[in-house]
């Protein structure tokens, strides 16, 4: 019992974390994309889509090659600081992120261009900067969609399994999230407590989809 | 008007749909000559290697029949087999699997041999520590991550977990293990280096010589026998065929292909 709740716990944790990684750096990058024009700037879009249709095992293959003890950038961390991400938790936040970005990214866009231009360019007018008129005017203004992102993109954070299987290992009281808990009771035999996990996992996802989207949902018509 | 226009566009559409998924179907494809018979076999994962190899061998000797194969961890065979799947031969990297099929009744007991054998060993990157000689090393602390297979999903885990017992060092070392779905994901974690040793197959070790270092080879009495057993399925439609290929893997021909890849060969059944 002690080790599915630690499982519960620790994917909620790694979720939610994930999922504030998600919202900050796919309002950033959506933002970017969404406002502005560079060279480079399709191959961005392409590149930041990329998890959401590759295969969770090829995206974990390519996080391996990037962040393992010998990768190209893991490598460089671990030489310089003896740390890896390999095999931890921390790993299993990484491959959520990943995979949880590109939905907050192509939701946070479209909310973004869906506000009228019109209402940004007087702000500008009005003489506030960029940054103000980012977080004052275009994010509230946008909020809805933003909402719908990050609930999007904490349900995919909640399920990854392919990336984290490679990346964090499936380590009992470690890095045993719910989904490879599962999998490792079913593919073990240990039915009873894959059903208990499966069902235990389902009501705390549902009660908190359904408290997210009564946050977000309420619609007033002006 | 739109909208009719609109229902009829989708019709449209999905009736093609139909029409092409109908047109590409194995059923609409014309046979080659006289159709062959297929022999469905489930073997373990370690098994692939010789049995793609010898598998050309004996559809050469029996033209009416075509192998087909399902690689995957023992375990989860089992329990597609279980679940009724439909297949004709059983191969896998254990006893107890075949075990629990046999006591579900799902095997011809008659059938059941034993046409090979496998031993365990303990491998690590090519630039390991040089402290790092046996299996009894495991427990030094420059030693800190140890690639296992999961025993829950393999049984290579089960000989895993009896060798470190063994050795008297399955207390030390439990806080170093990273369980792996498979063996292949053990020999690819410890080349690449993301550990310091693994624990694998001889013929795994003898697959990927290139990337691992043999560091001890743990004795037969370290662990259950690792057979290999092969066993017809009771529901089989192709008996003929699949008591043909449990005879051929315990046949010479088939055991110098084994041997080539590591695995002890038994000439006689079980």
């Amino acid at each position: 019992m002690e080790q599915v709740l630690f499982s519960v716990r620790l994917s909620f944790q790694v979720a939610l974390i994930a999922t504030i990684f998600s919202v900050v750096f796919g309002c950033a990058f959506a933002y970017l994309l969404a406002r502005r024009n560079f060279y480079g700037k399709e191959l961005l879009d392409v590149v930041l889509t990329l998890p959401l249709v590759l295969p969770p095992t090829v995206t974990g293959y390519i996080l391996l090659l990037l962040f393992g003890s010998r990768g190209l950038l893991g490598g460089y961390i671990y030489s310089l600081t003896g740390y890896t991400v390999m095999f931890t938790w921390q790993a299993a936040v990484l491959c959520s992120f990943i995979v949880s970005l590109p939905l907050m990214i192509k939701t946070a866009r479209a909310a973004f261009e869906s506000v009228d231009e019109k209402l940004l360019q007087a702000s500008y007018i009005m003489g506030y900067s960029e940054v103000h008129t980012f977080f004052r005017i275009l994010l509230p203004l946008a909020r809805r969609g933003l909402y719908a992102g990050a609930i999007l993109a904490f349900a995919r954070a909640l399920g990854e399994f392919g990336a984290t299987l490679m990346l964090a290992g499936n380590i009992e009281g470690k890095t045993d999230t719910m989904p490879l808990a599962i999998y490792a009771d079913v593919a073990g035999g240990d039915w009873n407590r894959a059903w208990g996990m499966v069902l235990l996992f389902t009501l705390i996802s549902a009660v908190f989809l359904y408290a997210a989207n009564k946050l977000a949902g309420k619609q007033r018509w002006a | 008007m739109n909208l009719w226009r609109g229902i009829r566009k989708v019709a449209t559409f999905v009736g093609m749909a139909f029409i092409l998924a109908g047109t590409v179907s194995p059923a609409c494809t014309p046979a080659a000559a006289p159709a062959k018979t297929e022999v469905m076999v489930f073997a373990a994962m370690s098994l692939k290697q010789p049995f793609s190899q010898a598998a050309p061998l004996f559809e050469a000797e029996n033209p009416g029949a075509v192998l087909q194969f399902n690689y995957g961890g023992s375990g989860t065979l089992a329990d597609q087999i279980a679940s009724g799947a439909a297949v004709d031969v059983f191969s896998s990297a254990g006893i107890k699997e075949m075990d629990s099929l046999t006591e579900k009744d799902l095997i011809d007991k008659d059938t059941r041999r034993v046409f090979a054998a496998n031993s365990l060993v303990l491998v690590a990157p090519l630039d390991h520590s040089e402290a790092l000689r046996g299996f009894n090393d495991l427990a030094l602390p420059q030693v800190r991550r140890i690639a296992v297979c999961d025993s829950r999903l393999s049984p290579a885990g089960l000989y895993t977990g009896e060798a470190f017992k063994y050795y008297g060092i399955a207390d030390n070392i439990s806080g170093k293990l990273i369980p792996c779905p498979q063996v292949a994901q053990v020999c690819d974690y410890t080349v690449r280096g993301e550990v310091d040793a693994g624990v694998v197959y001889l013929s795994d070790y003898l697959a990927r010589k290139s990337g691992l270092a043999l560091i001890e080879q743990a004795p037969e009495a370290a662990h259950s026998k690792i057979e290999y057993p092969a066993a017809v399925i009771k529901n089989s439609v192709h008996k003929d065929y699949a008591n043909r290929f449990v005879s051929f893997l315990c046949s010479e021909k088939c055991a110098t292909i084994l041997s080539g890849y590591g695995f002890k060969t038994v000439t006689a059944g079980n």
